[in-house]
Parts: C-alpha cells; sequence; structure tokens
C-alpha cells in the first residue's frame, strides 16, 4: 500500500464515521470526532507558536547571528536581541490571575489592553464597513430625462463630444455619428463596423465605453422604479426594527409588515444558498469516497 | 398517501448518496451543464485577468477540507490564472491553522496536472511565497496598510539558489512591492468571518479586492460588491462553475463566428480562453451536475411531501 493511499484511506474512514452519526450516535462516530478535536487543537498549538510566537516574538527578542556569504548566497547581519519583549510575559501571565477572587483585578490590565487596540481600531472599522455602504445607498429616485424609459442603445452627441471622442479613439465624426446610432453591438457587430469604416477594433470598443458613459449619466425612469424600490425594501426593513417607539398607526404597521415579508424573502434567497452550499460539501465527501478512494485508489491497483 | 408521509430517511439518504455518485461516473460531455454568468463574478474574472503579467497579488486562504467542494475550485482557478497570466502571488491564511497547509496541497495538486500538461510548476520563492498563519488578522492587515514593508519583516522563505532562509521580501515576488498600492490585487478564498476583518481594513486604500465565498456566506456577502466596496465576487460552487465557464469560453469572446458564449457589457474588451493544456473545466463542473441532480432529488421529495399532506388533508376533511 502506497502512502498516498494509505492517506486517502485514513481519510475515507474518518469520513464513513462521522457520517455514521446519521444513523445513530455511536463509539465510532464518538472515537473519530475526539481524534479530530485533539488533532485540531494540537496542530493549532503548533501552529501558533511555529507561526507567530517564535517568528514575531521569540526570534526578534534573542536575535541571530551573522551568516557569511556563500557562492550563491549573499551575507545575513547579525540582529541585536530586543529583550524588552520578554516583559510581555508577565503582562501576559496576568490573565491567568482571573481565577483568583484576591487577584483578578490584575486580570483586568492585559484585557484593557487588547480593548484598547481594538477599540482604537473600532473607529475606522465602522466607517469602513458602512460608510460606502451608506453612500450607495442614497440612489436617485427621480429620472433626469422623460426621452426612454430603459438605458439607451443610441445618443445623441453633441459637436463638443464628437470632437473629444474623435481625438480620444481617431474614429472620423462620420463614423461616430454611425456609432452613436447603436453603441451597444455585439462583439461580431463592433467586427463588422471597424472593418466597414476601416478603423481598429479598440478604437470602436473605446468610443463605445464613452457613449455607455455619457449615457450613464442620466437617470432613466426604468432606474428610478428600480431605485424606489430599493428605498422602500430599506426603509420598511428599518422600520421593522424601531422598537424605541410604540409602532401605532395603519401606516406604520403596514409598512413594518412590508419589511418583515421583504426579510422574509431575502432569507429565503439566502436559505437557498446555504442548501446548495451544504449540497456541495456532500458531493466533495462523496467524490473523495467515490472516485479518489474507490475509482482511482483502490480500483486502479494502487493498493496493491 | 401514508408511504409519501413516512419515506424511510435511511432510503432518502441512500438515495440522495447515488444521485450525487452517479454523475461522477457519466462522460463529461454530459455533465458539463452551460451556465450564465453573473455580473459579480465577471468582474472578479476580468479584473485578475487584467492584472499586468508578473504583478503580485496577495492571496489569503482561509479554507480547510470541510469547505473544500466549494472552496478548493475557487482557490484552483486563482491558481489557473496565476500561472497562465504568470502572475506572482503571497500566500497567507488569517482564519484557521489547517489552512496553510491545505493551501499548499493545492497548488502541489495543480503542479501535478501543469506538469503533466508540459507546463512550468508554480514554484515557491520565484512564482509564490507561503507566510503561513497570521493568528491575529486584523493588526496584519492594519500593518500592510500602514507599513507594508513592516508587516511580514519576521518572515522568511527557502531560497533554493541561495539554499538558505531568507527574508521574504527579498524574493521575487515581493522585491518591487513597497506599499499595498504596488499590488496587483488582493484575494480572499474564504469559508469565514475574516472576509469582514480583511474588507474593513484593506477596502478604499488603494488595492483591488476580490473575494470568494462559499455558498453560505453569498448572499450577505454580495453587499460589500454591490457598494463597491470589492471588485467581483465569486460565491459557492456556482461560482466556481462561472468562473472556469468564463476560462473555457473567454469573456466577450466569439468562436467560429457564433455569438460570445459570456457577454459582459461593462467590459469593452475581450479576453480569449485559457489553453485547454490548463484544463479550465475541472472540479466545478464535475460537481455541479452532481449538485443539479441533488436538487431534484429535494425538489421531488419536498413535492412528494406537500401532496402527501393535501391528500391527507382531504381525506381528513371528507371523514
Amino acid at each position: 500500500m502506497s502512502f498516498e493511499f494509505a492517506k486517502v484511506t485514513v481519510g475515507v474512514i474518518a469520513t464513513l464515521a462521522l457520517y455514521s452519526v446519521l444513523y445513530r450516535e455511536n463509539k465510532f462516530y464518538r472515537l473519530v470526532e475526539h481524534i479530530y478535536i485533539g488533532l485540531a487543537v494540537g496542530f493549532s498549538i503548533y501552529a501558533l507558536w511555529k507561526e507567530t510566537l517564535e517568528a514575531n516574538w521569540w526570534n526578534v527578542m534573542v536575535g541571530k547571528t551573522a551568516v557569511a556569504a556563500t557562492a550563491t548566497a549573499p551575507a545575513q547581519p547579525a540582529t541585536p536581541g530586543f529583550y524588552l519583549f520578554a516583559l510581555l510575559i508577565p503582562v501576559g501571565l496576568l490573565g491567568y490571575t482571573v481565577f483568583s477572587k484576591r487577584h483578578n483585578w490584575m486580570s483586568r490590565i492585559p484585557i484593557g489592553i487588547i480593548l484598547g487596540f481594538w477599540g482604537g481600531q473600532q473607529l475606522q472599522v465602522f466607517w469602513q464597513t458602512y460608510g460606502p455602504q451608506l453612500q450607495k445607498a442614497m440612489k436617485p429616485i427621480l429620472p433626469t430625462t422623460t426621452n426612454s424609459v430603459f438605458m439607451p442603445s443610441s445618443v445623441a452627441l453633441s459637436p463638443a463630444d464628437t470632437t473629444s471622442m474623435s481625438t480620444a479613439t481617431g474614429l472620423t465624426p462620420d463614423a461616430l455619428t454611425a456609432l452613436s446610432q447603436n453603441f451597444r453591438m455585439s462583439t461580431d457587430g463592433v467586427l463588422e463596423f471597424a472593418k466597414q469604416h476601416s478603423v481598429s477594433v479598440d478604437s470602436v470598443q473605446g468610443a463605445m465605453a464613452a457613449m455607455s458613459a455619457k449615457v450613464g449619466q442620466e437617470v432613466y425612469m426604468s432606474q428610478a422604479v428600480s431605485n424606489i424600490i430599493f428605498l422602500i425594501t430599506l426603509l420598511s426593513v428599518l422600520t421593522y426594527f424601531l422598537f424605541s417607539f410604540e409602532q401605532k398607526g395603519k401606516f406604520i404597521n403596514g409598512f413594518t409588515k412590508l419589511g418583515r415579508w421583504l426579510l422574509m424573502v431575502g432569507f429565503g434567497a439566502m436559505f437557498g444558498s446555504t442548501v446548495m452550499g451544504r449540497f456541495a460539501l456532500l458531493i466533495d465527501r462523496m467524490y473523495f469516497v467515490v472516485v479518489e478512494f474507490l475509482r482511482d485508489g483502490l480500483f486502479k491497483g494502487m493498493g496493491g | 398517501m401514508e408511504k409519501l408521509l413516512n419515506i424511510n430517511r435511511y432510503l432518502m439518504y441512500m438515495l440522495l448518496a447515488l444521485a450525487v455518485s452517479i454523475p461522477f461516473f457519466l462522460p463529461s460531455s454530459c455533465t458539463i451543464i452551460p451556465t450564465l454568468t453573473k455580473a459579480s463574478t465577471q468582474d472578479l474574472y476580468i479584473n485578475l485577468m487584467q492584472l499586468p503579467e508578473g504583478s503580485t497579488v496577495l492571496i489569503e486562504s482561509d479554507w480547510t477540507v470541510s469547505t473544500r467542494g466549494e472552496s478548493a475550485g475557487q482557490f484552483e482557478a486563482f491558481l489557473k490564472i496565476a500561472r497562465f497570466r504568470n502572475l506572482k502571488f503571497v500566500l497567507l491564511s488569517g482564519g484557521d491553522a489547517q489552512a496553510p497547509q491545505v493551501a499548499l496541497n493545492s497548488i502541489a495538486r495543480l503542479n501535478g496536472q501543469f506538469k503533466a500538461a508540459g507546463l512550468p510548476e508554480l514554484k515557491p520563492w520565484d512564482d509564490y511565497v507561503a507566510l503561513g498563519l497570521f493568528t491575529d488578522p486584523a493588526s496584519m492587515w492594519q500593518s500592510v496598510t500602514t507599513n507594508f514593508r513592516q508587516a511580514f519583516a519576521s518572515k522568511t522563505a527557502f531560497d533554493p539558489a541561495a539554499g538558505q532562509q531568507r527574508s521574504v521580501y527579498e524574493s521575487p515576488v515581493l522585491k518591487n512591492i513597497k506599499s499595498n498600492k504596488d499590488l496587483g490585487m488582493v484575494v480572499i478564498v474564504t469559508a469565514s468571518a475574516s472576509l469582514d476583518i480583511m474588507v474593513q481594513r484593506m477596502s478604499g486604500k488603494g488595492t483591488k479586492i476580490g473575494q470568494m465565498v462559499t455558498g453560505v456566506m453569498a448572499p450577505e456577502s454580495l453587499i460589500y460588491y454591490n457598494s463597491g466596496q470589492v471588485a467581483g465576487q465569486s460565491g459557492g460552487l456556482r461560482g466556481v462553475v462561472e468562473m472556469e465557464t468564463m476560462m473555457a469560453r473567454g469573456v466577450n469572446y466569439s468562436a467560429d463566428g457564433k455569438e460570445p458564449f459570456v457577454k459582459a457589457p461593462q467590459f469593452s474588451g475581450k479576453i480569449p480562453p485559457l489553453p485547454e493544456s490548463l484544463k479550465p473545466l475541472d472540479r466545478g463542473m464535475s460537481y455541479f451536475a452532481s449538485l443539479h441532480a441533488a436538487l431534484v432529488l429535494m425538489i421531488a421529495a419536498v413535492v412528494l411531501g406537500n401532496v402527501g399532506l393535501l391528500m391527507q388533508k382531504k381525506k381528513g376533511g371528507s371523514k
């Protein structure tokens, strides 16, 4: 039996043991569950030392000796030890005084330091999280044009627009006028247009992007309706969570009820995605057992 | 009717196991399901494919075997793009102690695939540096934005040419990166709240962010994309399939005079498909048919259960 196949076999045994709880609680399941938890904790302690404490604290504290240059590697200078880092040990150990009734006040010192660091970051964290979201929630609800219900695929270019686009893209004014009649063409359309007007595909696509940007400055009826739906959803859901006053009156009650329904719609979408996610995990385990272990391992002579 | 409401649950488990396993043995031509791609996934893919060759991407890999069904496909899609575009990457983890090793296992698996296809492998030190686990990712991201050259100052990696451990800042991956703004992109593949920690500290700091999340997280993390805090999102197994579809068919790319399969109206350029040797349709697509089989089974079970319930009510009412 090869080492690779042995590893896969152990994985399959663990998978089947953990799935055996679907039948009922049993000792096989318990055994593997405890092994898994033990391994995970042991691995985490090792990783904590190796990846964090040793690299960021111990090595910096004790410093390192110089390494001489070799034919292939440059010299590495010595680094002096930074022994003040040793003072972090008693500060950290103060955390354990929480177990003593007489001295547990001292545990607040490391907790206070951590809270101070964390609290200082939270001002920035709050704004970084919600600032852009609040900004994006300010959507225009009044259309700025009534020329078209939906975003059009043609645009009227002013002489100034034509001149600036012509300079930027190299397309002639005639070509730009022709393109402005339908600037949302397929890739094949772009190729055909570029061939007809003897211009490069990149310049056509550049002009199309500029025209899209120009059209995108307006708020069309369809966008306004979409934004109104967004605003109603936002306000009704927020109103549902207002508990500082009694929600009385037909309008408020109806509005909060709408908020609750809209929340349910959101939860439904999230649940659907969750179900697909859980199935994906099952599918991967079945792939591991059926394909990686049985088809590509046991029945391919790998175990022999 | 009674039978409809009392189907043995072990039978249901067996049916589910069979339904998801059978598609693994069907020929790949039967299991390729044409899938429409969402704008959020398109933006992630387009941003990655538009990075200049040789750019350095910082990727946080925070998934383990428990979400391999979704996260492995996401991570492997990134690795294939990195190979194709010659992107260099810094690999780190901030959520789970096992995550760094799981990510290295994925790189090893894909390197085997690259080698078999005659492609160069992803080499440590030259193509990527693995920085391991950061038990306090909040502080790490804070350092990345405030003083990039100090954030990983304690980290070393083995330089095979020199035959010794050297500072990661001397590697070809990080040699020219002076601040986070020099990074091509920051990508996170995660199954946990490490996404929030990263977005809270990295968004709006001059580096584009891409997120690859699990299906459970996808709906609530989409807000980061909608508010412009991240440049793109791939969510769950569907996200993997969408990434693989774009790798196999390109974006705004027409083959044989046909209409492009993936149309991205927000992108004026076009991206050709990745070569077949990179196996663009891989783990995601091979799981997708199984997902459909499982969903059909679940819908059938819900319908049967409801039919049974209605029949029982009708019978009870007629008594």
